[in-house]
């Protein structure tokens, strides 16, 4: 009942964050979306799967938060990087204030009890 | 490209097709685009193994990719797409099972008024059952002898259709008062008199012709496309095989080849 409990909450938790944090990841440069993928998924804290961002990428690409293009490569076919349009840079803003603000209360909750 | 073993390269198409039908229904997301992606990702990560790249190698992929029915969850769609996409996918636990067990009794129980209807949704609810727990990669272990009745009720007269509707059309056919008679009043076709030795042979040759020249076209068919056998006979046919469909095509060839030489003969 609690492991059921916790499963849902750190469901629910990540839902949330997932955006947030890919959103931070292409905050300053464009990632190719194998390795944004790949640095993700895995053993990152988040449990996800890494199937899991392409959904995500393609939601915030048709929402105007991100925008794809190809670039050449020598390793083979041309890679496809994302970066932040001009509203997600400014989405990432107010939710990175979101977030800070979420985090104070939450860190001032666990002090009182202390 | 990467290039991939048969199977490999069968289970990636496969994959692809579980990736597209995850995320049909949500607006928000091009499956197409997604499908592309995921289709890159494989070969990017499969780059460095030998080729052609074997099932273990992309099993390791593919199990990092997850399973494309968690990458986007019924319950953030909203009104009817998000009923109708809980409806698809249906209750994700072992209820289904029982359920389907439970329909199956009912219909058999209740054959004399029309119950072996309700084998329509125990067969649903099996397939189902099997696509869940092969999206979620959890075997049913014992409980898929619960969902194996209402699926054998619906293989059974579909594979025999399938495979035997010639004869049973021909039958329709030669039989008194069938196509033949009706053929041989309109254009005074010289067929052989109902009851001769002549008529019999007239009819199996017939049959052996269309029952052979049918079963080589589905033989070809599921040699081509052996994923469409599987998945029509899920969980069945999981071991089927293009080498296994060159039966029935040869089968096939010699039933028309000597239905020919019979007629022509006679």
């Amino acid at each position: 009942m609690e492991q059921r409990f916790f499963d849902n909450w750190t469901t629910q938790l990540r839902k949330g964050v997932l955006e947030l944090t890919v959103l931070n990841a292409l905050a300053n440069k464009s990632l190719y979306g194998y390795d944004l993928v790949r640095s993700l998924g895995g053993d990152t804290g988040l449990g996800i799967a890494e199937g899991t961002i392409y959904p995500l990428l393609s939601r915030l690409k048709k929402e105007g938060l991100v925008e794809s293009y190809l670039e050449d490569s020598a390793e083979g076919p041309a890679r496809k990087y994302y970066r932040l349009t001009r509203a997600g840079h400014r989405m990432l803003d107010a939710m990175n204030e979101h977030w800070l603000a979420v985090r104070r209360t939450v860190d001032a909750m666990r002090k009182e009890n202390r | 490209m990467i290039r991939m073993t048969d199977r490999a390269q069968e289970r990636v198409d496969e994959y692809l097709g579980r990736v597209r039908r995850a995320l049909s229904g949500y607006p928000e997301i091009d499956s197409d685009e997604v499908v592309a992606d995921v289709r890159s990702h494989i070969q990017t990560s499969l780059r460095e193994r030998p080729e052609p790249v074997g099932e273990d190698e992309l099993t390791e992929v593919l199990g990092q990719l997850g399973s494309p029915g968690r990458w986007a969850p019924a319950e953030e769609l909203g009104g009817w797409r998000g009923a109708m996409a809980r409806i698809r996918r249906g209750p994700d636990d072992w209820r289904l099972a029982y359920l389907c067990f439970g329909l199956t009794v009912l219909a058999v129980i209740a054959a004399p008024f029309g119950g072996l209807l309700l084998l329509i949704p125990a067969f649903v609810l099996g397939r189902g059952t099997f696509a869940i727990a092969e999206e979620r990669d959890r075997p049913l272990g014992a409980k898929r002898w619960l969902v194996v009745p209402a699926l054998v009720a619906a293989y059974l007269p579909l594979a025999v259709v399938i495979l035997l509707w010639p004869v049973l059309v021909s039958g329709a056919v030669f039989s008194p008062g069938g196509l033949m008679d009706w053929m041989q009043q309109m254009w005074d076709m010289p067929f052989p008199p109902h009851g001769s030795p002549a008529h019999w042979i007239h009819a199996v040759a017939w049959t052996a012709v269309v029952t052979g020249a049918w079963w080589s076209a589905v033989g070809g068919i599921a040699a081509s496309r052996p994923m469409w056998v599987r998945r029509l006979f899920l969980p069945f046919a999981g071991g089927f095989r293009r080498s296994h469909a060159w039966g029935p095509v040869l089968i096939g060839v010699l039933a028309s080849v000597a239905g020919i030489t019979v007629l022509a003969v006679s």
